[in-house]
């Protein structure tokens, strides 16, 4: 059981940002992808979940065997995906519990209702675990959220939602050291054998938390380096020059 | 003046006043197929019944005292913002009026909620006014209903007057059947220290034309005129607004959020104005529409008179579309595109319903609202 993404192109307008991206995320396992500004992680986590700005012009992505390419953003997620945004959207009006109530809603099969005390029971428990205020299920999603919050909110809907492969996107940008302990609580206690987990970060730091089984290097739409976290610290120690060596 | 002078005087006006027409700035972008209007030559009161029902009267049962406190609210019945033909005409129905009368200093818990189920192939009035004693706290709500699945006209007036120190909430819910026609004049008079808000909600009618009115005219006033509507297939609606500053320190907010589906089309056009003596004035004027498709038209006509100096004003109106972005954020998480944009769209229009900070309120408004949504067909 693995996430599979296998010469992967894609470009937006004329610009092709990906230029051939090889990467396997088998699950059980927690992989790292680091790289300078612009390099394309972002872009890859995004065609990964379906946006529709990209297009991607060859290669493949398939979760379990099954083609994540042909379905489209809602049903991806579905279907199994999660990607924490590295800037995550503010939705006016929309409050925090109903919108993972309608998130949770849409993985119920037609005419079935969700059991709103045990929805409210877990959400509550998940929200103590990552020392959230409880207020924060009444406000509008993320809608004047700091930065650090609006992270943690994305690591709440990823514990909510349960996905088989979830990729976050810089997480830990911006976060102070103990929401960074808290999101990284949050990611090992997800750690399982049948869930896999992209990483995407500047910092080693994350990965002290976070013990990576893998870390990626990206740079030019390309997975350039490949190896144990003794990478993060050889990046964290020379920076990126030492890719030119 | 007795209620038969009132009536009388109001007959004479209905009938010395022209038709609008075109050329008159607040039918410009109006629709002037007035259909039924010309032809109506008498009102009928709306069916109406009443929970919490403990202040409020019929006019033609007042003591002297209570006619006292009506008089001034009369005389400031009449609508200014371009109907004032066919307003006059339905004050000329004064006997059938409401009028809430609630002390000073009296507290209500449970808002009074009157039902009005407008009756087909007829022209039916509602007339309410209300008298808010010095530090009273309470709220009112509206419902207008039809009472069949045909046709009406309705014209429905409520007159808010407040003395010092009160908090008064209004809400009017219009889900009439969807080949009428209704027009409301909702004139809200803020006392000193008052703090009055007046919302509406429109789902319903073929046409609805809406005017609002805030004077404040004693310091420290405030008053908060807030709208919802949901328009689709070929509703219109027509939204006139005025937000009036006589004295210093007053204030007033108002946010109209429109979303608009298919071919429907409304026009907001709105006034703040400031007196010269009304320093320290802050009055804010924010009209949102949400085109839900790309065949509907929303049209807008903020506008601003400043006679005097340190006044913090603003007004603005902003017509889009959801942001791809947004619906892209919901997708991610499961939600597919359809509910995706409802709740977008809701989340719109729920902010202004928040602002009537009362849960009750805030319910009701709720459901009316999301009664319309689950009826909507999104392309
Ligand atoms: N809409 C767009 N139009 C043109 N170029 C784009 C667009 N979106 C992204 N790019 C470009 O694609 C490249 C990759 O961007 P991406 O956001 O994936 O980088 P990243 O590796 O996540 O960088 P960072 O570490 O700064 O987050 C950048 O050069 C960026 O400018
Ligand atoms: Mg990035």
């Amino acid at each position: 059981m693995s996430l599979v993404i296998n010469n992967l192109h894609a470009k937006i307008a004329d610009t092709e940002i990906l230029k051939g991206v090889n990467l396997e995320i088998p699950t059980g396992e927690i992989h790292a992808i680091m790289g300078p500004n612009g390099s394309g992680k972002s872009t890859l986590s995004k065609i990964i979940c379906g946006h529709e700005d990209y297009e991607v012009t060859a290669g493949t992505i398939t979760m379990d065997g099954q083609d994540v390419l042909e379905l489209d953003v809602d049903e991806r997620s579905r279907a199994g995906l999660f990607l924490a945004f590295q800037y995550p959207m503010e939705v006016p009006g929309v409050s925090n519990a109903n919108f993972l109530r309608a998130a949770l809603q849409a993985r119920l099969p037609k005419g079935e209702e969700i059991d709103a005390v045990k929805f409210y029971h877990t959400m509550y428990e998940k929200m103590d675990f990552l020392e959230m205020d409880r207020k924060f299920t009444g406000r509008a999603v993320n809608e004047g959220f700091s930065g650090g919050e609006k992270k943690r909110n994305e690591i709440l809907q990823m514990m909510m939602l349960d996905p088989r492969y979830c990729l976050l996107d810089e997480t830990d940008s911006g976060l102070d050291i103990d929401a960074l302990k808290v999101v990284a609580k949050g990611v090992n206690s997800m750690r399982a054998e049948n869930r896999g987990f992209l990483l995407i970060t500047h910092y080693q730091r994350l990965l002290d938390y976070i013990k990576p089984d893998k870390v990626h290097v990206m740079a030019d739409g390309q997975i350039v380096r490949s190896g144990g976290f003794e990478l993060a610290e050889t990046l964290e120690a020379e920076g990126y020059d030492f890719l030119k060596s | 003046m007795t209620l038969n002078d009132f009536k009388a005087q109001k007959l004479q006006e209905f009938d010395a006043l022209p038709l609008p027409s075109r050329s008159e700035e607040n039918w410009r972008f109006g629709n002037l197929k007035q259909g039924k209007h010309e032809t109506i030559e008498s009102f009928r009161a709306a069916d109406t019944s009443v929970t919490n029902a403990a202040f409020i009267h019929s006019v033609t049962d007042l003591s002297d005292d209570q006619l006292k406190r009506l008089a001034p609210l009369l005389e400031k019945s009449g609508a200014t913002l371009g109907s004032p033909k066919v307003t006059a005409l339905a004050l000329s129905n004064i006997e059938s009026a409401l009028f809430i009368d609630i002390p000073s200093n009296e507290i209500l818990e449970e808002p009074i909620i009157i039902d009005y189920s407008v009756i087909s192939a007829s022209a039916n009035n509602t007339l309410l006014f209300i008298h808010a004693g010095a530090c009273s706290q309470f709220s009112v709500v509206e419902k207008y209903t039809s009472n069949d699945n045909a046709p009406s006209t309705t014209v429905g007036v409520t007159i808010i007057h407040s003395e010092a120190s009160a908090t008064v909430k209004h809400l009017a819910i219009q889900s009439v059947q969807e080949e009428s026609r209704i027009t409301f004049h909702h004139r809200v008079d803020g006392g000193k220290d008052s703090n009055i808000s007046s919302c509406i909600l429109n789902t319903g009618a073929a046409w609805a034309r809406s005017e609002a009115s805030a004077y404040l005219n004693e310091n420290g006033a405030h008053a908060n005129l807030l709208s919802v509507s949901v328009p689709n297939e070929n509703q219109e609606y027509d939204q006139r607004t005025f937000q009036s500053h006589a004295s210093p320190h007053t204030t007033s907010d108002l946010l109209y959020k429109n979303s608009l589906y298919d071919k429907a089309k409304t026009v907001f056009s709105g006034l703040i104005f400031v007196e010269e003596k009304a320093h320290f004035t802050d009055a804010y004027q924010t009209c949102r529409n949400l085109l839900m498709s790309d065949t509907t038209e929303a049209n807008s006509m903020p506008g601003l008179e400043i006679n005097a100096d340190q006044v913090k004003c603003s007004h603005g109106s902003t017509s889009s579309t959801i942001e791809e972005e947004e619906i892209f954020y919901l997708k991610a998480r499961g939600i597919d595109p359809q509910t995706a944009k409802q709740m977008i769209a809701r989340g719109f229009l729920i902010e202004v319903i928040e602002k009537l900070s009362d849960e009750k309120l805030e319910t009701l408004a709720t459901e009316a609202l999301d009664q319309k949504l689950a009826q909507l067909r999104l392309g």
